[in-house]
């Protein structure tokens, strides 16, 4: 329990990456024989998740959670528990809108924690924002690229098993996130729904996020 | 109370109060309780959730001193009490390992609150003070107003007068709550050791 408090005020730590990232080169795309359809990549409707969560910390601590997300198009909603089951933070946030903070035990109270978390399910469950252009990197893997004003970039990338993987490159680096997603199922209700998921934010104070799909359900009726 | 203690209280009274026999209202019940193994089915209720998280596993619990608390799904993870030694493992890549974070001073606050518990002696308990409304009925509520920020009560459901614990119901706040169902109940027979010290 202390390690997962202490892993999880870490994942308040922005990663120390000391050299800005840019993102690679991208090559058009010309003919387009089959486009990639970006959305699909993520969750289509609204959803509720639970995954068994292990992180662990570029520094060397670690620990273990449940955390629990739902998305619909109204907002996102969020939790962690212990596995025993003890609520340890639960929020919510409208669109791009703050979050609210609904129970956040100590030290998960802090303002800047609650934002960091619903960032990182953000990356992993929205689309990201920016305009999207098609094409292939070096590697000749297929990219959505996703580029915004802000100069903020978030490349979506078709993986060899049928999976993405997803890279964002921030004028703060600190902001950078790799997204790693494994055992994807396709259907048209879901979209591309990975079993697994990995999250890592580099650097010093970095940390690794090994998420595991224990249910996904879809809602049909408005949650209150 | 940091949030570790606080759960080991919390899984010590469950733990402790799995097998009573029940009594008069407002009165401690009372216990002659060697040892239990049973299952349980945990429901994780929360206001976002459209559907609660459910959990199951098993338990084993020996006088004085002895208890394995062992959640096979979705999460294994294992608490391991006995004698003077303590330990919380989690499954990882398929492995259960240790889980450090379970910090070695709350073993003594185990014991206490299993020892008073199956004593019979509710109201000793230094964090949470007991009413008993009716035979089937154990109610638990904090002392103190910060622990009740986390914890606001404790329901513990008896199945009759001299049967077993029902259910527990760990009331965190509104529509935020755990339930824990027993059954398969086997009391008062020998556990081997091992049982509580090897995985």
């Amino acid at each position: 329990m202390t390690r997962l408090c202490l892993g999880l005020i870490a994942l308040m730590l922005a990663a120390c990456s000391p050299v800005q990232q840019t993102p690679p080169p991208l090559i058009p795309l010309r003919p387009v024989p089959t486009p990639l359809t970006c959305a699909e990549f993520f969750p289509q409707g609204d959803w509720q998740y639970v995954h068994a969560i292990r992180f662990q910390l570029a520094s060397g601590g670690g620990g273990s959670a449940i955390g629990v997300v739902v998305l619909t198009s109204q907002d996102i909603r969020c939790a962690l528990t212990t596995v025993e089951g003890l609520t340890l933070f639960e929020a919510r946030a409208k669109g791009t809108g703050p979050v609210e903070i609904m129970r956040a035990l100590p030290p998960f109270d802090r303002r800047h924690f609650a934002d960091n978390l619903v960032k990182d399910i953000r990356t992993l469950f929205v689309p990201p924002l920016g305009l999207v252009r098609q094409g292939r990197l070096a590697d000749k893997a297929r990219v959505c690229r996703y580029e915004t004003a802000d100069g903020e970039t978030a490349d979506l990338m078709e993986t060899k098993d049928g999976c993405w993987r997803l890279q964002t490159y921030n004028p703060d680096p600190l902001a950078n996130r790799s997204v790693r997603a494994y055992s994807c199922e396709y259907t048209s209700q879901s979209g591309l729904m990975p079993s697994q998921l990995e999250l890592v934010a580099p650097g010093r104070s970095g940390y690794t996020i090994n998420m595991r799909l224990i249910s996904a359900q879809r809602l049909t009726t408005p949650n209150p | 109370m940091s949030l570790l203690r606080l759960l080991v209280v919390a899984l010590a009274l469950v733990l402790s109060m799995t097998a009573v026999a029940a009594a008069e209202p407002a009165e401690a019940p009372r216990v002659q309780l060697q040892s239990v193994q049973a299952n349980f089915f945990q429901e994780k209720h929360l206001k976002i959730l459209a559907q609660p998280i459910t959990s199951r596993g098993v338990f084993a619990f020996q006088g004085p001193r002895s208890l394995r608390w062992e959640y096979l799904y979705p999460v294994r993870s294992l608490l391991l009490v006995h004698e003077d030694s303590m330990k919380k493992l989690v499954e990882q890549d398929g492995k259960l390992v240790n889980d450090p974070g379970m910090a070695m001073d709350s073993m003594h606050l185990v014991l206490e609150e299993i020892t008073n518990w199956l004593a019979g002696r509710f109201n000793d308990n230094p964090a949470f003070s007991a009413s008993f409304p009716d035979e089937e009925t154990i109610v638990l509520t904090p002392k103190d107003a910060g622990l009740a920020a986390i914890i606001s009560r404790i329901d513990l459901h008896l199945q009759g007068r001299e049967g077993l614990i029902d259910s527990v119901i760990i009331n965190e706040g509104p529509e935020t709550f755990t339930r824990l169902s027993f059954s398969d109940a086997v009391l008062n027979q020998p556990l081997p050791e091992k049982l509580f010290t090897t995985p």
